[in-house]
């Protein structure tokens, strides 16, 4: 299917209905408040720094023109003048009142209105917002070792997260046991109450574990999941009762029939419950910033947060290095998109 | 290659409760070593519930199952020497079917020489070897018919265990198969325990016929005995088809008879002369047969088969005579009346 054909995809009929417009408007809207931070996120993150805080904001990543001035210490930013021929240096502004130079001999300096000039600027992308913090080891950023964080966090948290919920989930589904409801219920009603709230009685837990300013205790308070338990068993309840009987005559054991059919055979939802999860524990920032305290422990996400000095924010950096901090989960997204949404899909979840 | 040790089963008093319903009420059977049993009954009679007993799926509520000599009322199914082929085929849909072939023996560990040699023994039996590679969802209904008994197979059972295998396929293939079956246990000559709802697959197959009803024992035996001699009513409508005419003694001017029966192949028509006076109500010409249905005056509907292909007018008048040694005669509980 080419682009054009996908994109004008109807509900049937050979005329686009109302219907279908409505449909195109909010899918319309619905991109654009989603995609246009991210765009934004990007364009800015190639820009200069002093390009950042320029009001009004530039759209594409620019660089100001700077003009050589004989007699001046530094480059100058060039401007034109309302009225006037030619191109200015900006030596200084003060309220209302900008001070330029004409670059050409005798270097005559103007005096005028702020209002009444306009900034020079040109194409330009500031590449070195990504290799400065990548190579220069910045004090307190440390790529490769946050990177590292970040990866093994998410690795390994994902695996536990997959092997531990779809135990649960078989076991909640295959198994009559009594307070099994219960249990059930205890997931579902764990469900609803937001993470923020038992952020205290959680950090007391892992501190008593002296798991405290750890990778681990990062990984192991967010392993198993209701979410995931959840998911697991309801998709583990469609599978069918006949294939662990034939299995279980077989002469398969309990380990071998969750191992060997249950497994193999939910590998949609563990595909799901694998991708969130690793979407999960990348973009988490509010729990590793509570457990996690040494900056060598730190995630990209807390690492990011570096760049928030008590001062100033080196927005140049910190832009750049959201971008790549993007990267991964964009990636796993278009590659495995078809066995996400087809994951979802089969288990029922939205 | 593959061998079987037939193995005998025996049930003492097995009961079945489904918490306050009551299943299956006491029940006793024997099956003989390399027997062909045919469990046969009405849906719902607790056919399948007393196979899933036999094969450890499902709690005894009482009495006790013996397999091969050996109490197995408590064990696991797999320490029980049992195969069982499941309506729904229960084939594991993410393997070749090499693999649900031989996964009983992989999952106890056996060499993969041994079971690639067992694997191909069975396909060779079944004739399945070129689809050995293949996933079950890419078989036709016969196949995986096929495969699921070739699983059964490769793990050489002293008892093999068939709930409605036959359920599934369409006339034609269900005809096949079950000559399939019928020789693989004379080849492999192991015991059986089929059930079905299917009285043409029982009477066909069986070396020993069960027909149950409400979780009970109607009457057991090898088929012709059934056929011939039926020890109740409910066998008697049963076994046969189509099935023996129901008729009201009394009508008959035999008021101490609830139940007056003949065959359909026991009734004799002609145009001039006869027992019963009846109208032609409908003609089936099977061709090999002819299937008459009619209204006998002051006596009600009877089905009337006759070994031949012949022609009678829809609404013509004809005379039925009964074979007097055919005829079964039954009181008001159902069981057969001698005179
Ligand atoms: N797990 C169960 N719980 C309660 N009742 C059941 C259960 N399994 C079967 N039954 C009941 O037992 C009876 C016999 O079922 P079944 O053995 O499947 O019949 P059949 O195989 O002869 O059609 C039916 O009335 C059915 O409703
Ligand atoms: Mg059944």
């Amino acid at each position: 299917m080419g682009v054009a054909t996908f994109l004008g995809r109807r509900a049937g009929g050979r005329k686009a209905s109302f219907t279908d417009w409505l449909c195109y408007a909010y899918l319309a809207v619905a991109f654009l408040t989603i995609a246009l931070p991210v765009v934004w996120l990007v364009l800015s993150s190639f820009k200069p720094e002093s390009e950042l805080t320029q009001y009004p904001p530039t759209i594409l990543p620019n660089a100001p023109v700077l003009l050589e001035i004989e007699g001046q210490p530094r480059p100058l930013p060039a401007y034109t003048i309302e009225g006037r021929e030619g191109v200015f240096g900006l030596r200084a502004q003060v309220g209302r009142i900008a001070v330029l130079i004409d670059p050409h001999p005798p270097h005559e300096q103007v005096r005028v209105e702020a209002t009444t000039i306009t900034r020079l600027a040109e194409p330009h992308l500031e590449v070195s917002n990504y290799t400065e913090p990548l190579t220069a080891r910045l004090s307190a950023f440390d790529f490769p070792l946050f990177l590292y964080n970040s990866a093994f966090v998410t690795i390994v948290a994902t695996i536990l997260s997959v092997v531990m919920n779809s135990m649960a989930g078989y076991a909640l589904s295959r198994y009559r046991f009594r307070s099994r409801m219960g249990f059930l219920l205890l997931v579902v009603f764990a469900l609803m109450i937001p993470q923020t709230v038992i952020l205290v009685p959680l950090f007391l837990v892992v501190n008593s574990l002296a798991l405290y300013d750890t990778l681990w205790g990062a990984i192991l308070p967010v392993a198993a999941t209701p979410v995931g338990i959840f998911l697991m068993r309801q998709y583990m309840l469609t599978l069918p009762e006949d294939l662990f009987e034939a299995a279980r005559i077989d002469g398969g054991s309990e380990w071998q029939l969750f191992w060997r059919i249950a497994v193999p055979l939910s590998m949609p939802a563990i595909a799901v419950l694998a991708i969130l999860s690793v979407i999960w524990r990348w973009n988490d920032f509010l729990w590793p910033l509570i457990v996690l305290q040494r900056s060598e422990n730190y995630t990209l996400q807390l690492g990011l947060n570096a760049f928030q000095g008590e001062f100033e924010v080196q927005w140049h950096y910190l832009l750049a290095m959201a971008v790549l901090s993007l990267l991964p989960v964009t990636l796993i997204f278009a590659f495995l998109q078809k066995s996400i949404t087809g994951g979802i899909a089969t288990t029922g979840m939205k | 290659m593959i061998q079987m040790k037939p193995a005998g089963l025996a049930l003492h008093g097995v009961v079945k409760r489904f918490g306050p319903t009551e299943v299956i009420p006491p029940l006793d059977l024997v099956v003989v070593p390399g027997e062909l049993c045919v469990l046969v009954g009405p849906s719902g009679c607790g056919k399948s519930t007393l196979l899933r007993m036999i094969a450890g799926l499902e709690e005894v509520t009482a009495g006790r199952i013996e397999i091969a000599g050996r109490d197995v009322t408590h064990a696991e199914s797999a320490q029980r020497g049992v195969a069982m082929v499941f309506q729904s085929y229960a084939l594991y849909p993410h393997l070749t079917v090499r693999q649900n072939m031989g996964f009983g023996l992989e999952l106890a560990g056996r060499p993969k020489a041994e079971i690639r040699e067992k694997v191909d023994a069975a396909a060779a039996i079944l004739r399945m070897t070129d689809y050995m590679d293949r996933k079950p969802k890419a078989l036709s209904g016969g196949q995986r018919q096929r495969v699921a008994i070739g699983r059964a197979i490769v793990r050489q059972p002293d008892l093999f265990l068939l709930d409605e295998p036959l359920s599934n396929l369409d006339a034609e293939l269900r005809n096949e198969m079950r000559v399939e079956i019928a020789r693989l246990h004379k080849e492999l000559g192991v015991t059986m325990v089929y059930v079905t709802h299917d009285q043409v697959e029982a009477m066909t197959m069986a070396d020993k016929i069960v027909v149950l009803n409400g979780g009970r024992i109607e009457q057991a035996g090898r088929p012709m005995d059934l056929y011939r001699d039926p020890q109740t009513a409910f066998v008697a409508g049963f076994i046969g088809s189509p099935r023996m005419n129901f008729l009201n003694g009394a009508a008959l001017g035999e008021p101490s008879v609830h139940t007056w029966g003949i065959r359909p192949e026991h009734l004799a028509i002609s145009p001039t002369e006869g027992d019963w006076p009846a109208t032609v109500e409908l003609v089936e010409n099977l061709g090999s047969e002819t299937l008459v249905h009619l209204q006998a005056d002051g006596i009600g509907p009877v089905i009337v088969k006759l070994g031949r292909d012949a022609t009678f007018e829809t609404g013509g008048h004809v005379f039925l005579t009964p074979d007097p040694s055919a005829v079964r005669r039954f009181g008001a509980d159902g069981k057969p009346l001698r005179r």
